[in-house]
């Protein structure tokens, strides 16, 4: 998984039957100290992330691996909402 | 399989279900020679429980899913610790 800071929503009205009611993130991907990386990604979210918020993306398959995202065509979604980085070595 | 070095631990306030209650483990990777290489990634760490400093292999992409006995909402797993 990678380390996220929320940018902001993403509308989009035109899409992929199966995303409707998704919400879709604009995230940007930061280092464990908090500096943004130039790496942006779209993301999908289940779980009410804000701009601002430090998210932690899982890529790939495993962004289908839950309930609300089955089957979905995704390939990134915000699996959990991160409260502290602790960094010790 | 890949080798990194625990760095650190992440803590999640809200986090999807699925997830569990995997402890989640700052990764450096790092080469055999034990240089970093590359960005930090975060790792679910479900066996180990590998403490900070501890060099570890772990499992990315797809091939995670599979290192659980239920397919997982997670794309890096530790797998193992390399002995001191």
């Amino acid at each position: 998984m990678i380390l996220c800071r929320v940018l902001g929503h993403v509308v989009s009205s035109r899409k992929d039957a199966r995303l409707e009611g998704a919400k879709l993130l604009a995230v940007v991907e930061v280092e464990p100290g908090g500096a943004e990386r130039d790496e942006l990604h779209v993301v999908a979210d289940t779980l009410g992330a804000g701009a601002g918020d430090t998210v932690l993306v899982v890529i790939g398959s495993a962004a289908r691996m839950t309930g609300p995202t089955r089957g979905q065509p995704i390939d990134a979604l915000v699996v959990g909402i991160v409260d502290s980085v602790d960094v010790q070595a | 399989m890949n080798l990194g070095r625990v760095t650190g631990r992440v803590v999640c306030g809200r986090q999807v279900a699925e997830l569990g209650a995997y402890r989640l483990a700052l990764v450096q990777p790092v080469d055999e020679a034990g240089a970093d290489e590359g960005w930090p990634i975060v790792a679910a760490d479900p066996l180990v429980r590998a403490a900070a400093g501890a060099v570890v292999w772990y499992v990315n992409g797809v091939d995670a899913v599979d290192a659980f006995e239920a397919p997982q909402p997670v794309d890096a797993v530790i797998v193992g610790m390399r002995d001191p």
